[in-house]
Parts: structure tokens; C-alpha cells; sequence
């Protein structure tokens, strides 16, 4: 605890020296009453703009009042403390100090880097809002709070991380949240003890209950609308500074299939392509295992028609189905690797050498069956069609061990498989929620968004799975309808 | 965690816990071993047995009418006293154990027969132990949820036997009551065989969170559904095979399907025997569960959780289960212990139910729930 | 929650020298195996059972896709499995026998015991109780032996052949499951196709009627007519069930004498009355409605022309059904499951009975009632 002293220059070495003797400190004399006086800040986070609009002109034009009324900044602290000083230069607050006073006076002039909202990259929608959220913390509130103007809508802030004392964020509505999970996430939060927290990531690994579950247990998203509905069906939105990435939590597995594009299509085909998407978890997690398993252990299930034609393509492959299998998933996954983090035109250039001439000349040189080539490709695409990177990436994971077992035991091998998976969906929790609800344990009314969708104006109810306080989200939508009596035919 | 932590099911979640212990591996034989005894009227004698199961539901009822927190293992110590009730409490985790084990022991044979004749036992016994174990560590309310899960499946039989029907014969079924009532009446007992699995209902019901009569009715719908589900089977052995030709198959059920052929899949016996490993892994770890609880029960620990005793409970299931070799040994252990459950499922229950009425007499000493 | 991982890493570390291992056990890959697709069985003059089968070759030249082409081979020995496995012994790659389509069995093995060779079928998991079943006039190993010109694989052109001829009405589709259970049963028996290669040209095979069975042995035939008949006593109706008939004797043009109908609509009434000396009779009615598919003699512009034909059709047919029903009594094949309704209508009867021999003595009363419904689109 080192305390200001009246002394301005001794002030400044002071705060010079708890910096370590920074490159981008910047001072200016001024004088303020005819007193002697010292501005300091840091070049790299505070506004020069800022500072001259709300600092040096009142303080030069201004000659009766205190600095507090002098200074136009939004927020202005005084502080005796030299580290609480140091500790606000860094957050972008301009110093000042005046001489023959010792307090040292923190006007906010942070500077707003920030880019302007996009559609995120990999949470694309075909109809709906186009926003997303960027890496600053108060423009991303303001995103939600601009979709629930309610006096209920709370966000409460900690501070995380030891050294990068990251900025984090709960947002919640107050009467619906369930306060036992409530209550259990700030506990953890307050618990991570850690000297810095750079990426979701790190939260995710602190908060959940399983880390080495297969399955995200927290629902990662760019998209304020998407953050914003989960936070009305009374779920918590963790934002931290710094990403543009907020967590949803507690979640269900099936939040990870839905896209809020289902609710800007018609109900028809919004159910059409949930099914879709839940079919393509099922085809990418065992396409690949039934293939081995019927070509290795129970052809007799193929039809008449197709045992030839299957026979035939593998003739003369020098492999066991489930080395082929390995290699061809192997390939797509460099193939994905390779051209994730490439530039696009790049990009397209080794999807296409990859996909079309590898797939090709594998086949050609005989290496691999095309009728392999074919199951892994829709495996791959199917685990692509999930509209979450990471449930997409765990069901990619889930296929390996499917695809040894099935070559182990055949169809047994699979069954068994399903089993662990199942069970594992079925035990695993996310602060108290049952992950795998509305299947399992079932709920109805929850089936009602799930698979399928129904019309909004039948899901009367919140999910259950979070056991919100308030269960209730509408009633009588559509009241003109039920008031039309009969006779308007 | 500090979540609460509250490890209860719903009646419907119980519905379920039982419809899926009744099932199991005696769906395959079931209607052969009834067959050897009542011939075309089988499916009277599954209904018979129905009956009877009903009767001894309605028995349980009156237990947990009366002591609606205890489980059969509480009541017993309760009943019968200290020292008889511990040791009627071991019979019991022995009679769990080995239900468990002969199913264990009677599905890998049937895999061997039907798909894999040539991997080790031990390995699909292990394996089968090890899902059982993991399934039945933690709250009873996951397994709960996982029984209704895949319930769904049950759907699939349904459907897949309903294919019979184009099949069929149903004068094989005519005349009725050829063979006379006795037939039927003993062949009810091998169906009560296959329908074992109900008395979870007295280890499970203080989980469950309703009213006693609530849980009857869950109980009467589990085991009126597996009734039905059973009868329908049955009948639909009958009907496809005639009489003559049933005697020659013991896996009838599986040899039905096996002979039907769709466009797409030609051998459908493989999907059903796939959903059929579920079904046996429900049965295995419903009884896993009894005998977890049941060593609860003797160990008293204060902390009220049966995880620590799920491996205690697997690894003599596991060994036990690897005892019988071949088919025929597989069966007889099967029948032989399911046989006990004429003491454990019937007799004693009875008694405690008849004991619990001269307790009411002699004074209100026994209603001070544990 | 640590004991718990533990238990999952050691299951995962017991899992990995396993799959070190795949390929052991039961794993059998389609490209090792010899599928059979079709196979024969016949019994040699010296008792001994001699089996053919079919079996596909992919030539794979390059690329993705090869030419498949069948080929033959055949062994002999003492049961169905002992020459199979002499086949074995002959034959690179190990036969499997599981997709097997079509079963064709030489006449003289079908009149012995039937179930003693289907019984290997029967008993493995996975034989193909699917596969469409045929009786031979002649060896099974002739009529594999043809090159058909319909289809290069043998696996195709005997399913189609077979299939094709139940869609005329000449017999329902047997599969070596559906036989069984008429194997067994004392008051049913079952009829199979009928086949016969043809020797000269070695390039087709003819369905020649069906194979009457009585219990597990073959005792007789029907021709095709008859065959066609007893479907239609049988309450099977298949999609173009046609007879043609000779109504009259004096046209110029033989062709002229003829008619041909379609049976759209089938009724069987059939009753079984057992009198007390214990003499079986059974009154079967057929009702068709039929449409007139070929009469090139006359034109049908008048109702009274209709019923003309109508009778004149409704008597042959008669005939037809009573020629069947005696060449089925003859045969002492109970294809209509006359016992299995004794059995389970008036058991006490039953009991009585003694099958074998009195299902010979039942009098069979059919009556063919044929009504004209269509013509066709001219008159």
C-alpha cells in the first residue's frame, strides 16, 4: 500500500515504477488554477480525443470549481492509493495530479477500439438478424439489452483472473432465472482461482461438470438474438471482455441442433430440417460402424441387389474395412484441418485437390473402395450439416470408437456403443439440469421443440429442463383466433 | 456439487423401470418353453401369469401403502427382526446375483448361437458386466431416465413381429383348449418366468415420488403392457409356426423374423437381436441394481449411496455367468434360478405382507419410519 | 467421480490391445467369401448327395468396378454339409452360404426325404431360409448348367423366372421357411415349382406345373392348368391368373376355337361335413369374376353371348378343378390344409382320424361358377 504524497513528481515516479517504466506512457504538463498539475495516461488504451474534449479544455477554461466538477468525463475517481491509480491508468483512465493535493484524480477516457457488429462466421442464418457480437464487453450488453428492454434483465459483473482480471459478465432475466443454478455458477465463477483467462475455453474447462465428456455442455455463440431467447427461457448468458464468443448454460443436448433460422422458416420446413439434422447426428456418429459392420460381420443383411455390386467394388482391396475406414476419415479431417484456418481461395484449393483428386485416386489405384469413399463422405458432410462447430467436432469423435467396436463385434460392437453413449447422455448434468432433456427424462411439452418444431403459438412453456421460476412465457397468442367464432365461414 | 441433490423418479419414469426389467432375455424363449408345456394355448397360459403377477402387485401395494418409505430390504430387517432379516437380506443379494448372472450367462449364448459363434464368452459377458456397472453408478433417476429412453424400442419388436402376420396361419391356434386347463396353468409358471423383474417394484417404489395408488398403477401398466406385449408374441409364435414345427426351435421369436425379408434390409433377426441386447442390459441392470441396494442395506454406511457397491455386486455376476458352458447349461441355470424366485419373489413377500398384519395387531410398535 | 474416470481409462486401455486383434473372431469380409447364390442338390445312383452351386466372380480389371460373371462348381458326399465341405476343399475362398437365393432340388432327391437335406438350412443362423425353393424334372446340376440368355448370372434369371411365374398364377413363391412348417404339420402339405431345363438348347428352363409333396417326400405333379387350378382352390389369387379354353370344334382357324380369361375376383366356399360313418365330404364353390382376354371366334356385343361363354367355361373349368383335386388325392398331398381345419373345427373327429390314409377317401365337390364382368376394350 503505497500512499500519494503532495508531491506530483514523487507521485509519478511512484506510479512510473509500479508499471515497470512504461513505453507507452505519456504525460503533459498543465496548470489548473494556477496550480502546478500533471496529466498522465496510457497512450495505447486511452483516447487523446477523449482527453482533450473532457479534460484539458473545461480544466483550461474552467477556473472556479473542483476537478470533479471541472472534467467532463463520464466517471472521475479520486484515489490515494498509488497501485488503485496504476491499476486504473491501465484500464484507460487519464491521471491526474495536482500539485499540493494527494489525491490523484481518474478521469475515463478509455478508448472504444472496437469493430463494428458482423454476422458471425460460423453461425450463419439464412433470414433473421445479421448481428454479432465483437469483442467489447459494453456493446455486446447493449446488443441484448436492445432485445429485452425489461427492468428484469440483470448482468452482473466479475472480474476473473488473477493477473488479466478479465471482465465477465452473467446476463439473466431475475424472474425467471432458477437462483439454485444461479447461485451454483457464481460460486464456481468466484472459484477459479487463475492468473488469466484468455478464451471461453478456459471458462468452459472451470464451470463444467464433466470436462472429458465428449459433449459441450455449455452452447458457445456469436449471435445476440440466439443469446438473448435462451436468456428469456431462463438460462444464464456468461459474456467475458474480450471475445465475441458468449456461453449459454446450463444447456440440453438438443440446443445444439437448433439454428434460429427454424423459427424464421415456416413450420413445415422448420421441422423438416430439425429431423434432418437430428438424422445426420445418427448417420454421422454410425454410418461409418454399420458399413464395417456389415462388411465384416453380417452381409446377409445387404438386399440381393446390392450384394454384388458391393462385392465387386471391394474385390482386391488390400485392407481390413476398418483400415480403410481410417484412412479415408483420416484424409477428410486433414482435408478439414488443412483448409480451416487457410484464406479462402486457398481454402477451396485443397478442398478440391483434396476431395476430388485424393478421393478420386485412391479409388483409381485401388487402394480404397468407392463405396467406402462414399460412406465416409456422407458421414463427414453429415457431421458438418450440426449447426455448432463443437457438437459437430464431438459427434466426429464419437465415430472412432464406434467404428473399432463395430469392427470388433459387429452390430454388437455398435449396440454396445449406443449404449455407453446413451447412458452417458442420460447421466450427464449441467449445473443440476438433466442434459439430455426433453428425451431423457422425457418431456412432452418439451418434445414440442425439439426434433421437430411446433408453432410458436403452442409452446406455452418454457422449457422445463432448467426449472425456470417463471414457467409460463405466453398465453393467448393468437387471440383473435380463438375469439373468430364459428360462423365467420 | 452443491446443487441439491434429489434422487427421486416420477410414477411414469417408474412405469418404466419396471416394463424394462420384465423384459429381457426371456422375450427370445419364452414362448418355446411355454409351448413344450401348453402347446396352442400358450398364450392363455402368459395371461395367467399376468394375472398372478397382478395379484402380487396388488400385495406390494399393500406394503408400500403401510410403510411407504422402506424397501424390501428395510422391511425385512424391519419384520423378521435383526438377525433373520440380515440374513434373509444376504439370500436376497445372493438371489439378485444370480438372476443377474444366469442373464448374463444365458445372453452371451444366445449371441454365440445367433451372430458371433466365435468370440470368447468372457469378453461379451465383461463387456455387458461393464455397461450394467456404469449404468447403475450414481442416482437411481439416471437409470430411470435411460429405462424410458429406450423404451422405444419395444416399438421396433412390436412392429418387426407384426410383419408376421402376413405369414400366419391362425387355425394353428384352434381349437382352444385342446390340451385341457392344466397345461395352461403350468405353463404359466414359465411365463411368470420370463416376467421376473417386477419385484423391483418393492426396492424401487420409495424412490418415486407419488402416492401409493399412483404407484400400483404404474405398476399395473408396466406389467399389463408386458402381458400384452408377451401374449401378442406368443400367439404370434403359434400362429407362424404350428405346433409341430415350434418344437423344433427355442428361439422362436428370432427364428420368426429371421425369415422375413424387406427391401432394404434382408436379414431383419439382426436388428432385432441388436434391440434385444438392450432390452437384457435393462433386465441385467435392474437386478445389478437390487443387489447393490441389498449390500447397502447390510453394510449400513451412513451415506445413503449404493455406487460403492455396484462393483461388489458385477464381479461375482461376471464369474458366475461364465460357469455354464454350452446352451443347455445356460437354459437349466436360467430355469433353475429363476425357480428361486418361487421363495424370494412369492413366498417371502407374502409373508412379510401377513406379517405386517399381525404386527398391526399387536400394537403401533412398527410404525415409526426409519 | 475419480474412481469412476479410472474405471473408464482401464476400459479404454483394455479396449486398445483388442483392436489389435481385429480381424479375429467371427469377422468374415464379404470380399473373402464365396457367396453362393444358387445351389443344387441331387442324389447320385450310389445313394450319395451330390450339391452344385453358383457362385460369383468379379473380374477387376482397374478402376472401381468389375465384370461379374457366375460360375460352377459341384462335389459330392454323404449328407448336404459333407459335400459342401468336399466343395471347400476344391474352391479358393471359404463359401458362404447366406445369401442364397434359389434352391433346386433333382427330382429323385425331392421323392426321398426332404428335410434331412434342408435341415443344415434350417439349423445355422444364417442360412437362407429366404431362398425360393424348385423341384427339377431331371438333376439339379443340369439346370444350373444352362447359360441363359435372359441373364448372364444364374442368381438373376432363376429369382425372375420363379418370380414371374407366380405373378401368371402358377404357383405362390416358396422359400425353404414356408415348406417347413407343412413339413410338420400331419393335416397340411405343400406343393413347390416345377421345373424342367431344356436339354437341347441349354438356354432356358421352363416351368413345367408344381411338385406335390406329402409330408417331407415328393408324390406327385400338377400340370400347368392344374396348378393354375389349385391356386384358385386355394383362395390365391395372383395378379393375371389366365386360362385358356377350347369352347368350340368347328372354326376354320384353330386359333378361333379358343377363349381366354383373366380371374379378377375369386370367393372360395368351401365346408367340410363329416357324416357318422366318418366319410369326409367337402362342397367347394368358386365364384370368379373374370374378364375375357382373347376371343378372336365372336364378339361378346350381346349379354346372352356372355352367358354362353360364361357356361361353357364354368364347365371346364369344373372339370379342371376336379381333375386337380383327384390328381391331389392321388398324390396324398393335402395342399389344401383339409386336415388342419378337421383339426381345429371338430378335433373330437380328428382324433379319429387317421390322415395317412383317409384323406385318399374324401370326396371332393367342386363347382366353378364363372361370371364375365369384362371384355377388354372392344366388344
Amino acid at each position: 500500500m503505497v500512499q500519494s504524497s503532495s508531491d506530483i513528481e514523487n507521485n509519478k515516479e511512484r506510479l512510473l515504477e509500479n508499471l515497470h517504466q512504461p513505453s507507452d506512457f505519456a504525460t503533459r504538463a498543465i496548470t489548473f488554477q494556477g496550480k502546478r498539475g500533471l496529466l498522465l495516461y496510457l497512450e495505447s488504451v486511452s483516447d487523446t480525443v477523449k482527453i482533450q474534449k473532457s479534460i484539458l479544455t473545461p480544466l483550461s477554461s474552467n477556473e472556479k470549481a473542483t476537478i470533479e466538477e471541472t472534467v467532463t468525463s463520464a466517471k472521475v475517481g479520486v484515489y490515494t492509493n498509488i497501485n488503485e491509480a496504476a491499476t486504473r491508468l491501465l484500464k484507460g483512465d487519464c491521471l491526474l495530479l495536482i500539485e499540493g493535493d494527494c489525491s490523484i484524480y481518474a478521469a475515463s477516457a478509455e478508448s472504444e477500439v472496437s469493430r463494428a457488429p458482423e454476422e458471425p462466421f460460423n453461425e450463419k442464418v439464412v433470414r433473421g438478424s445479421h448481428d454479432g457480437f465483437v469483442e467489447n464487453m459494453n456493446q455486446n450488453i447493449g446488443m441484448i439489452r436492445n432485445r429485452i428492454e425489461d427492468t428484469d434483465l440483470v448482468f452482473k459483473q466479475f472480474s476473473v483472473g488473477k493477473k488479466t482480471k478479465t471482465k465477465v459478465v452473467l446476463a439473466y432475466m431475475d424472474s425467471v432465472v432458477n437462483k439454485d443454478i444461479l447461485q451454483e455458477v457464481e460460486r464456481r465463477i468466484e472459484s477459479i482461482a487463475i492468473d488469466m483467462i484468455v478464451s471461453p475455453g478456459f471458462m468452459v474447462e472451470f464451470l463444467e461438470n464433466k470436462s472429458f465428456s465428449p459433449f459441450p455442455q455449455f452452447l458457445p455463440t456469436e449471435r445476440p438474438d440466439r443469446a438473448a431467447a435462451h436468456i428469456m427461457d431462463g438460462r444464464i448468458a456468461l459474456l467475458s471482455e474480450g471475445t465475441a464468443t458468449s456461453l449459454i448454460l446450463p444447456v440440453t443436448f438438443i440446443a445444439f441442433f437448433q439454428s434460429p433460422d427454424d423459427f424464421n422458416s415456416r413450420i413445415l420446413s422448420g421441422s423438416f430440417f430439425r429431423l434432418l439434422r437430428m438424422l445426420s447426428f445418427l448417420v454421422a456418429t454410425t454410418l461409418p460402424a454399420i458399413y464395417i459392420a456389415i462388411i465384416g460381420f453380417h452381409f446377409e443383411i445387404l438386399p440381393n441387389e446390392l450384394v454384388l455390386p458391393i462385392k465387386a467394388s471391394l474385390e482386391g482391396i488390400p485392407f481390413p474395412p476398418i483400415v480403410e475406414a481410417f484412412i479415408m476419415v483420416f484424409t477428410i479431417e486433414l482435408i478439414r484441418e488443412a483448409g480451416v484456418r487457410l484464406p479462402t481461395p486457398i481454402g477451396q484449393t485443397i478442398g478440391i485437390v483434396g476431395g476430388l483428386v485424393i478421393g478420386d485416386a485412391v479409388v483409381n489405384a485401388g487402394f480404397i473402395s468407392n463405396v467406402m469413399v462414399i460412406v465416409i463422405a456422407i458421414t463427414a458432410v453429415a457431421s458438418f450439416t450440426v449447426p455448432t462447430y463443437e457438437m459437430g467436432a464431438s459427434i466426429r469423435l464419437l465415430t472412432f470408437p464406434l467404428m473399432i467396436a463395430a469392427s470388433l463385434l459387429g452390430f454388437l460392437g455398435i449396440v454396445m456403443g449406443m449404449m455407453i453413449i446413451l447412458l452417458h447422455l442420460c447421466k450427464l448434468e449441467s449445473f443440476g439440469t438433466p442434459y439430455f432433456s426433453p428425451f431423457a427424462p422425457i418431456d412432452l411439452q418439451g418434445l414440442k421443440d425439439s426434433i421437430i418444431r411446433f408453432p410458436i403459438w403452442k409452446m406455452n412453456h418454457r422449457p422445463r429442463d432448467v426449472q425456470p421460476k417463471d414457467t409460463d412465457q405466453q398465453q393467448r397468442t393468437r387471440g383473435w383466433a380463438k375469439r373468430a367464432p364459428k360462423k365467420r365461414r | 456439487m452443491r446443487l441439491k441433490k434429489d434422487d427421486s423418479i416420477t410414477s411414469a419414469q417408474f412405469t418404466f423401470f419396471l416394463l424394462q426389467t420384465q423384459i429381457g432375455v426371456g422375450i427370445l424363449s419364452m414362448p418355446y418353453n411355454i409351448h413344450l408345456i401348453a402347446k396352442s394355448d400358450s398364450w392363455a397360459s402368459v395371461i395367467v401369469a399376468g394375472c398372478v403377477i397382478q395379484l402380487y402387485l396388488f400385495l406390494f401395494y399393500r406394503l408400500t401403502v403401510k410403510y411407504p418409505t422402506l424397501s424390501l430390504f428395510d422391511l425385512v430387517e424391519k419384520l423378521f427382526g435383526r438377525y433373520i432379516g440380515r440374513f434373509v437380506i444376504f439370500l436376497y443379494i445372493v438371489f439378485f446375483l444370480l438372476m443377474a448372472a444366469s442373464i448374463l450367462s444365458m445372453f452371451s449364448q444366445v449371441i454365440c448361437l445367433w451372430i458371433l459363434p466365435l468370440t470368447p464368452r468372457w469378453l461379451l459377458i465383461i463387456i455387458m458386466g461393464g455397461i450394467g456397472a456404469y449404468a447403475v453408478r450414481g442416482p437411481i433417476k439416471n437409470l430411470a431416465r435411460f429405462f424410458v429412453f429406450v423404451s422405444v424400442l419395444l416399438i421396433f419388436f412390436i412392429v418387426l413381429v407384426v410383419y408376421g402376420f402376413f405369414e400366419a396361419d391362425y387355425l394353428n391356434v384352434l381349437p382352444m383348449g385342446k390340451e385341457g386347463f392344466m397345461p395352461i396353468v403350468k405353463g404359466s409358471e414359465k411365463a411368470m418366468y420370463s416376467m421376473l423383474g417386477f419385484e423391483v417394484y418393492l426396492i424401487v417404489a420409495p424412490f418415486v415420488k407419488a402416492k401409493p395408488y399412483e404407484k400400483l398403477k404404474a405398476a399395473t401398466i408396466s406389467n399389463v403392457s408386458v402381458t400384452a406385449l408377451y401374449t401378442f408374441l406368443t400367439f404370434m409364435c403359434i400362429v407362424f409356426f404350428g405346433i409341430k414345427e415350434f418344437d423344433l426351435v427355442p428361439q422362436p421369436i428370432l427364428y420368426m423374423i429371421k425369415s422375413f425379408s424387406f427391401e432394404v434390409l434382408e436379414r431383419i433377426d439382426l436388428v432385432f437381436l441388436s434391440f434385444w441386447i438392450v432390452s437384457v442390459a435393462t433386465t441385467y441392470m435392474g437386478y445389478l441394481l437390487a443387489a447393490a441396494r441389498g449390500m447397502l442395506a447390510l453394510a449400513k454406511t451412513p451415506r445413503k449411496e449404493h455406487t460403492p457397491f455396484v462393483k461388489l455386486a458385477l464381479i461375482p455376476t461376471l464369474f458366475i455367468a461364465t460357469i455354464p458352458h454350452g446352451v443347455y447349461e445356460a437354459a437349466t441355470m436360467l430355469n433353475e434360478i429363476s425357480r428361486l424366485s418361487l421363495i424370494f419373489v412369492f413366498l417371502i413377500p407374502t409373508l412379510l405382507v401377513i406379517r405386517s398384519f399381525m404386527g398391526k395387531k399387536k400394537g403401533d410398535t412398527s410404525h415409526d419410519h426409519t | 467421480m475419480i474412481i469412476h474416470k479410472k474405471i473408464l481409462v482401464l476400459f479404454l486401455s483394455g479396449l486398445l490391445p483388442l483392436c489389435m486383434l481385429t480381424g479375429c473372431w467371427d469377422q468374415r469380409l464379404i470380399k473373402e467369401s464365396r457367396l453362393i447364390l444358387v445351389a443344387g442338390l441331387d442324389v447320385l445312383p450310389n445313394n450319395k448327395i451330390e450339391d452344385t452351386v453358383i457362385y460369383p466372380v468379379v473380374n477387376k480389371t482397374s478402376g472401381s468396378s468389375g465384370e461379374v460373371k457366375s460360375v460352377m462348381a459341384s462335389s459330392y458326399g454323404v449328407t448336404t454339409r459333407d459335400a459342401r465341405f468336399r466343395l471347400d476343399k476344391k474352391v479358393s475362398q471359404n463359401f458362404d452360404p447366406s445369401k442364397n437365393r434359389v434352391f433346386l432340388f433333382g427330382e429323385k432327391l425331392a421323392r426321398q426325404d426332404m428335410y434331412a437335406s434342408l435341415d443344415v438350412i434350417y439349423r445355422d443362423p444364417k442360412g437362407a431360409v429366404n431362398a425360393m425353393v424348385a423341384v427339377v424334372k431331371g438333376t439339379a446340376k443340369d439346370a444350373l448348367s444352362i447359360k441363359s440368355e435372359d441373364s448372364p448370372l444364374l442368381s438373376v434369371y432363376y429369382p425372375q423366372l420363379l418370380r414371374s411365374s407366380s405373378e401368371i398364377g402358377l404357383f405362390k413363391i416358396t422359400t425353404v421357411q414356408s415348406i417347413c412348417a407343412s413339413m410338420f404339420d400331419p393335416g397340411i402339405d405343400f406343393v413347390m415349382p416345377y421345373i424342367k431345363p431344356n436339354m437341347k438348347t441349354k438356354d432356358r428352363t421352363n416351368v413345367i406345373g408344381t411338385a406335390l409333396f406329402h409330408k417331407t417326400k415328393m408324390t406327385g405333379t400338377l400340370n400347368e392348368k392344374e396348378s393354375l387350378m389349385l391356386m384358385l382352390l386355394n383362395k390365391e389369387k395372383a395378379h393375371y391368373s389366365r386360362f385358356t379354353f377350347k369352347i368350340t370344334n368347328k372354326q376354320k382357324v384353330k386359333e378361333e376355337d379358343y377363349v381366354t380369361i383373366t380371374v379378377n375376383k375369386l370367393k372360395r366356399d368351401w365346408s367340410i361335413k363329416i357324416d357318422k360313418n366318418n366319410h369326409i365330404t367337402v362342397p367347394i364353390t368358386l365364384s370368379i369374376n373374370a374378364a375375357v382376354n382373347e376371343l378372336p371366334s365372336d364378339h361378346l356385343n350381346s349379354h346372352q353371348r356372355a352367358i354362353k361363354i360364361e357356361k361353357k367355361v364354368s364347365k371346364e373349368m369344373t372339370q379342371l378343378a376336379k381333375k386337380t383335386l383327384s390328381n391331389l388325392q392321388q398324390a396324398n398331398a393335402d395342399i389344401l390344409g383339409v386336415g388342419k381345419h378337421i383339426r381345429a373345427f371338430q378335433n373330437d373327429k380328428w382324433i379319429k382320424l387317421n390322415w395317412d390314409k383317409d384323406y385318399k377317401k374324401i370326396t371332393f365337390e367342386p363347382k366353378v361358377k364363372v361370371t364375365i364382368t369384362q371384355h377388354g376394350i372392344i366388344n
